[in-house]
């Protein structure tokens, strides 16, 4: 097609006698302004479509597996460890605040500081990476879902709690510290939650289904706030403190299981998997989605400390 | 061929007269008239398309017979140039101005009713062109728009009571639009900013379109509406069925039937 | 909000008058191609799908719902195949006078042959018109996170959705309505099913390379050789078995819409003659609320006309918003570094495939809109987009308007906690419907705050 066009153009050109330049700026606009069929994808192929169709129509032979993984070993293991930044530490900007509520939502006569990309000065450990297994065989008595509350609290206009991880069966307990009122949203794929939250009151949430990726948690009335929330099914998940540690007890021992790790400064929106190219990543197979696989023997307590390159977090 | 022009240009008045006097067996002529002072527009309109109608055929008649008794083919005479007649010019532009000045005079009555003394009642709907859509606020109980108990209407269906005199107040919350009741033979453009009015009674039961006649946006041809006029029972039942329905406080649940 | 991607481009479209010329005279005398489902290009971008998937995914999609011409429905998803024949392909009418193509063309110039609301005309509307693609609905009796109700999208065609572009289609005879409804559904369906095969092939593991032995290659160090599995439900059943399970998944929730309408309590359900006093009690109670622990004044303005909080955007506009933001982001990290100079192999490396990176992205950028932000609606037209009957209110008070940042004051959930009880909802009701009016064509400017005087 562009080919076609730019022979046109060139017919043009003789025939009309045009100018060149005005010829060229309109072929140019034909294949940039015009020829948008790439940036709308592509459309389905019928060989394929046929050929797909039908696996869907005929499809009564159901697999025995459901997907989940199968228990292999016994017992159980620890991994803790921590992040270590590699770079310089970088500087947060305050959170745009504006409106009304200006005053109330300063600290000290300041916009309170982002969270996107915390790391602690003396262990250069960085905070709020969210690790968490992605599909565990076996869980541990004390991973199970159980109806403890998380209080998921908000001061200043700020989220006390910037990542938020919880077990599907607990409640999140939204709460308002604040003198004025918010509302919190959240926009998950299976769990979506938009209420408003009166002054020094207290809301419930509790989120049926787990979610694949953190989500976002954000308040309209003002939206600089910004947050983030993962329910998992169970509790293998966690995030890292101020000095960048975590620590997932009581996972299976004896089989191969999968971490996913992320955070919130990579990727366009709402964070994404964290991926690392160092040799001790190289070493646990860490994949271009965030993942790495480990296997811990029995009441192992596994230690593993990550260097996190500032480039891995679009530094 | 000789002459060809002059019978060409001769099929103009023809195919002009075929077409009105085809036209109501071909149900091209006007819409039924369901309004009370419908009849003087449509009677203004006969009389207005009779003068003008003669007036075309003598001047269309006068065309053909100058060009077939001039035809170059045909004529060999030299041409005879004039400074022309100026008691014919006199004549042929007092005529029309004259004519023109007794319809101006003659449809004072009828363009008065219509657009310039309305009845001193109170609008009965405020009718809103919007892109692209006509949305309706009937004034509710206490007979007064913009208070808590109007009742607002999307659906494009306007009910009116049969044999009484309306009157609607005409608004736009957008651009230019032109409120057109083909069955009334009224027609209002619609200025935003502007209150218009509009008032007519209408004489039959029944529903009858409504359009916008004003190119308002892309989506002009989708405004279209329907108009229904009921006797006053029937109307004030449609009224409390419309009170009733927006006062709904409850939700209906669809019972599963297990699809 | 300025985006230098976007206006760059919007100069381009400028000129896109002299591109139909130009298309029109090199494609003159081709024949049209048949209308085609587009993909949802910023989510494959946002999500790092990468570029390779786009096809399969499209073939997959091609598999489970056809074409525009030829709209097909598993039996999994429950839709009606009759009536999206009614509503697919082009418009014509058969002899009886039925008519068909509904969809194009009453609805295609606005919300597209895809549904993602970006038709030709869809440019020049505000708001722009909706993106079916994610299943979320603002009109609807049912809970904030649920699915509308067949009746909720049947109502939104009966009565339109004053304030915007979108007219009323009562005049259309019952059964073609109904076709629209679930044809409205069906492309619900496939863009919710879309971003569903995102997840897929997120999901997705490297598979080993195997020869034609079927043993694996392996690498020096002798680990088995890794490629990128295709997504192909025909060859890999258990992507098959995983598709459907998401279809299932998502299917529920339109099949559990009618179980999530929101039922006021009957005892909390004020009488339905009451006095104008008591209206006006009523109204009063409402009154404080507002400016008090409902807190509608912190959008909607003290004043109620929209003028509070107005930075914040529904989600539609969100993910465009911050879609361009990031290659702001981009294109300025790529500038810097081009500025520094002497990178090394690998940062050159990077450098390069950021680079192409971006003029992905920006491809991608200039099919997309200007974001708009979401004003919080002007209480006082008495124009009511859900619908101006006191449910319509009450529904919007209780569980806030999906998609946008309107929250809900009642429970998330059957049996959690609201933060306004039911009577209160229904004082805010008599609230808003007794605000003063302001016609819609002469609309008042914000007011100054009068914060003291109503408190």
């Amino acid at each position: 097609m562009n080919t076609h066009i730019i022979l046109t153009c060139s017919g043009l050109l003789v025939r009309c006698r045009l100018s060149a330049a005005f010829l060229s700026v309109v072929c140019f606009l034909m294949v940039t302004g015009c020829q948008r069929a790439e940036e709308l994808g592509p459309v389905a192929e019928p060989a394929s479509v046929a050929e797909i169709r039908q696996a869907f129509s005929s499809g009564a032979d159901a697999l025995a597996s459901d997907g989940a993984a199968i228990a292999t070993g016994t017992g159980w293991a620890t991994l803790r460890g921590q992040f270590v930044y590699d770079g310089t530490p970088p500087q947060m900007k305050p959170y745009d605040v504006r409106g009304e509520d200006r005053a109330k939502c300063s600290r000290a006569g300041k916009a309170p500081l982002q969270e996107t990309l915390l790391v602690d000065p003396e262990t250069m450990g960085i905070a709020n990476v969210v690790i968490f297994i992605r599909d565990a065989a076996r869980v541990h008595e004390s991973a199970q879902p159980n109806d403890e509350s998380i209080v998921f609290d908000q001061k200043e206009c700020v989220f006390l709690t910037h990542v938020a991880a919880m077990t599907v069966g607990q409640t999140l307990e939204i709460k308002n510290s604040d003198p004025m009122g918010h509302n919190t949203k959240i926009e998950g794929r299976k769990n979506v939650f938009n209420q408003s939250v009166p002054a020094n009151e207290t809301l419930v949430f509790s989120p049926q289904k787990e979610e694949p990726v953190p989500v976002s948690v954000a308040c309209s009335i003002h939206p600089w706030m910004a947050a983030y929330f993962l329910p998992r099914a169970n509790g293998y998940h966690a995030v890292t403190g101020a000095d960048g540690s975590f620590e997932i007890a009581n996972v299976p021992a004896g089989e191969v299981l999968e971490f996913q790790v992320w955070h919130e400064s990579v990727g366009a929106r709402d964070g994404g998997p964290l991926v690392l190219e160092t040799p001790e990543a190289k070493s646990l197979k860490w994949s271009r989605k965030g993942r790495f696989k480990i296997r811990l023997e029995e009441n192992e307590e596994k230690v593993l400390n990550l260097t996190v390159p500032a480039s891995a977090l679009g530094g | 061929m000789k002459r060809f022009w002059s019978f060409l240009f001769f099929l103009v008045p023809v195919g002009g007269v075929a077409t009105f006097v085809a036209a109501p067996y071909l149900r091209l002529w006007l819409p039924v008239d369901v309004s009370e002072h419908g009849r003087t527009i449509d009677d203004l309109f006969m009389f207005i398309l009779a003068l003008t109608g003669v007036v075309f055929v003598v001047t269309e008649g006068a065309l053909f017979y100058f060009s077939w008794k001039y035809d170059a083919n045909s004529n060999n005479a030299p041409v005879k140039y004039s400074h022309g007649s100026h008691a014919l010019e006199l004549v042929w532009t007092i005529l029309p101005a004259v004519t023109l000045l007794f319809i101006a005079v003659f449809q004072m009555e009828a363009w008065a009713r219509a657009k310039m003394k309305p009845p001193d009642i109170a609008p009965l709907v405020e009718v809103t062109g919007r892109q692209f859509n006509w949305d309706f606020r009937y004034p509710g109980p206490d007979n007064k728009l913009y208070t808590i108990d109007d009742i607002v209407r999307t659906d494009g269906r306007l009910y009116l009571p049969v044999n009484e005199d309306v009157l609607l107040k005409i608004t736009s919350a957008d651009v230019l639009h032109s409120f057109f009741l083909p069955n009334l033979r009224l027609k209002q453009d619609v200025i935003p900013g502007m209150d218009q009015s509009m008032w007519f009674k209408a004489k039959a039961v029944g529903g009858f379109d409504i359009v916008c006649a004003e190119l308002c946006g892309w989506g002009h041809y989708k405004m279209k509406g329907r108009v229904y006029f009921l006797p006053r029972s029937k109307y004030e039942e449609k009224l409390e069925e419309m009170r009733q329905e927006q006062n709904t406080m409850r939700v209906g649940v669809p019972e599963d039937d297990d699809e | 909000m300025n985006y230098p991607t976007l206006n760059k481009l919007e100069a381009f479209t400028k000129l896109q008058g002299l591109c139909v010329l130009a298309v029109v005279l090199a494609a003159g005398c081709d024949t049209a191609e048949p209308p085609a489902f587009r993909l949802n290009m910023v989510e494959a971008v946002v999500r790092e799908t990468p570029p390779e998937y786009s096809q399969e995914i499209s073939d997959v999609l091609g598999a489970m719902f056809g074409t525009p011409d030829q709209p097909y429905a598993l039996a999994e998803t429950g839709l009606d195949q009759a009536k999206l024949d009614m509503a697919a392909g082009p418009a014509w009418s058969d002899k009886k006078g039925t008519n068909f193509g509904l969809y194009r063309k009453h609805c295609v110039h606005c919300h597209g042959v895809t549904g993602d609301g970006r038709g030709p005309t869809a440019r020049f509307l505000n708001p722009y018109p909706r993106d079916y693609r994610p299943a979320v609905y603002k009109f609807k009796s049912t809970l904030n996170a649920a699915r509308p109700t067949d009746a909720d999208l049947h109502r939104v065609l009966m009565n339109g959705v004053p304030g915007t572009a979108m007219p009323s289609f009562s005049l259309l005879p019952g059964s073609e309505v109904e076709a629209l409804v679930e044809y409205v559904k069906y492309l619900s369906i496939r863009g919710q099913m879309e971003s569903a095969l995102h997840m897929v092939v997120y999901e997705l593991e490297e598979e080993e390379v195997v020869d034609e032995n079927g043993e694996p290659r392996r690498d020096e160090a002798g680990e088995p050789l890794l490629q990128r599995t295709p997504l192909n439900p025909a060859t890999y059943p258990e992507q098959r078995e995983e598709i459907l399970s998401y279809l299932e998944e998502l299917m529920e929730g339109w099949n559990t819409a009618n179980e999530q309408i929101i039922v006021p309590a009957e005892d909390q359900i004020p009488g339905d003659d009451r006095l104008p006093e008591e209206v006006l009690a009523s109204a009063e109670a409402g009154r404080k609320l507002f400016y008090g622990k409902a807190d509608c004044k912190k959008c909607h303005g003290p004043t109620a006309l929209g003028d509070g909080q107005q930075t914040d955007y529904d989600n539609w506009n969100k993910v465009h918003h911050e879609f361009l933001v990031e290659i702001g982001r981009k294109s300025e990290s790529i500038v810097k570094r081009v500025g520094d100079g002497e990178l090394d192999k690998a940062a050159e490396q990077q450098l390069i495939n950021d680079r192409v990176e971006l003029a992905r992205w920006q491809g991608v950028a200039a099919t997309l809109y200007k974001p708009r932000n979401a004003i919080p609606r002007n209480l006082r037209q008495g124009i009511y987009r859900g619908g101006r009957r006191r449910i319509d209110i009450f529904h919007r008070v209780f569980t806030g308007i999906a998609g946008t940042p309107m929250p809900g004051s009642g429970p998330a959930s059957p049996g959690a906690k609201g933060t306004l009880t039911e009577a209160q909802m229904w004082n805010l009701v008599d609230y808003v419907l007794s605000l003063p009016y302001e016609p819609p064509s002469q609309p008042l400017k914000a007011l100054p705050v009068n914060v003291d005087e109503v408190l």
